[in-house]
């Protein structure tokens, strides 16, 4: 029943992405700046880091793939960077004490190393043509800012429906 | 230390990588055919995105009703002075479109369909590419309420698109920004004296302007003039208009003139569009 509960709640996140953000936030009123909200991402780190890798592996994949066939045009680019920088990021997380200021940096590292990582395989199949100048100035520090923001306040009640779920679902 | 990628890890990322190729390849071969898979997920997401979007577009709708009041003052005034040459401007209209019909009839080419006209599909935008790099719009129309791929989009104030890939419910919109577009565009200025051709090839995100490019070298270009479609592509029907030059240059190899365009519609706040169909008998003649 959790599990339904957690798609349900990226599901969400992922509709706040797409259909929402763009009304409510001046996202792109600026000409150069560019935020990029990276919700289920965040969402997804935290369910690694909290509660279990292999479902955030699974729902990386997932939403990432869903993301390739709703808004973009090339299939496979955002489940494959998800995926792999939920993994990395993972792997650094076992080496630091878990709690809100280290959680926000590595989620902040994953949006991070998910963008660059997306950034670089739009670059060499031609969907983007944005300077790297421009990705690093006008693009990174924006992103993360807002994740960083979003994280703050998706921390904390994130994590209690995480340890609910962990006494509930692991046996 | 356990090192950082074991065997099994090491395989599984390469075959992974491998999957992510094929799949790579596969959706750019693919062009504007989309498999079922895509249909039915876009239908099926595009479902909850309709629910979202309504209080969401309210919700914005309201805070801009408020710094509307805020201008309607100057606002009002600015259009007041408008409508009084609209009036002359329609009474022009209808005596060019007189003389036009009367034109027609003593050619013979009364019965022919209007090369410019075309039917409307109005359709509201249901989600956006949030990263920037995809410049693409999903709308609420699709292949039940007659959309099929390549129709053009607008909005009430220029061109903004095609339509990229249809679902039953949902299509995909490429905007004119995307970069990915390998429609380019046949476009025109018209000019007192004469129509100066040209091709919209590709835009610059920084800037946020469109490159009009292959501008015949003794063409007279300045600033301000207002660039359409020109039909000669059969794609798009002549006269959506699409933006106003900024500058003008010459080609690196002094043969053609260039010019940057910026569009009319601002392409980051779309909320309504347009689907445009043209006439079928026109299609042909490169309408």
């Amino acid at each position: 029943m959790k599990q339904v509960k957690l798609f349900f709640i990226l599901f969400l996140l992922f509709l706040i992405e797409g259909t929402v953000l763009p009304h409510v936030l001046p996202l792109q009123t600026g000409d150069h700046f560019e935020i990029v909200p990276a919700f289920v991402m965040v969402a997804v780190l935290l369910i690694a880091f909290f509660a279990n890798v292999r479902w955030g592996m699974r729902y990386a994949i997932l939403f990432g793939l869903l993301n390739d066939i709703v808004n973009t045009s090339v299939i496979g680019v955002y489940a494959f960077s998800m995926g792999l920088s939920l993994y990395l990021t993972y792997l650094l997380s076992k080496w630091v004490n878990l709690n809100l200021m280290t959680a926000l940096a590595l989620s902040a590292f994953g949006v991070l190393l998910c963008q660059i990582e997306v950034y670089l395989i739009y670059l060499m199949i031609g969907v983007t043509t944005q300077p790297v100048t421009a990705f690093l100035i006008w693009r990174l520090p924006p992103t993360l800012v807002l994740n960083i923001i979003f994280t703050l306040i998706f921390y904390f009640p994130f994590w209690h429906f995480l340890s609910g779920m962990d006494e509930e679902d692991v046996r | 230390m356990p090192s950082f990628f074991s065997n099994k890890k090491l395989i599984v990322l390469l075959s992974s990588l491998i999957i992510l190729i094929a799949l790579i390849s596969y959706s750019l071969r693919q062009g504007d055919r989309s498999s079922w898979i895509q249909q039915f997920t876009g239908d099926t997401v595009g479902l909850f995105q309709n629910i979202v979007n309504v209080p969401a577009q309210y919700t914005a709708g309201f805070f801009q009703n408020v710094s509307d009041i805020r201008n309607a003052y100057s606002e009002n005034k600015k259009l007041k002075a408008n409508l009084e040459d609209y009036a002359r401007v329609q009474q022009q209209n209808e005596d060019l479109t007189q003389r036009n019909n009367q034109l027609r009839q003593m050619l013979n080419i009364g019965k022919d369909p209007v090369l410019a006209s075309y039917k409307k599909y109005p359709a509201s935008v249901i989600s956006r590419s949030a990263d920037q790099w995809n410049q693409q719009l999903t709308v609420n129309k699709g292949r039940i309420n007659g959309i099929k791929a390549g129709m053009p989009v607008i909005t009430s104030s220029g061109l903004i698109g095609s339509i990229s890939k249809t679902g039953n419910f949902t299509s995909q919109v490429s905007l004119i920004s995307n970069q990915q577009n390998v429609n380019q565009i046949s476009a025109m200025i018209l000019t007192k004296k004469s129509k100066i051709y040209g091709m919209i090839e590709g835009y610059n995100a920084h800037k946020g302007v469109l490159l009009f490019q292959k501008i015949p070298i003794k063409a007279n270009l300045k600033n301000g003039q207002v660039v359409t479609t020109s039909g000669l592509s059969g794609m798009y029907p002549p006269g959506l208009l699409i933006g106003k030059i900024t500058s003008v240059s010459t080609d690196p190899y002094g043969l053609t003139k260039a010019a940057e365009v910026k569009p009319f519609v601002s392409l980051n706040d779309i909320n309504y569009v347009m689907i445009i169909q043209k006439s079928s008998t026109a299609a042909g003649n490169g309408g």
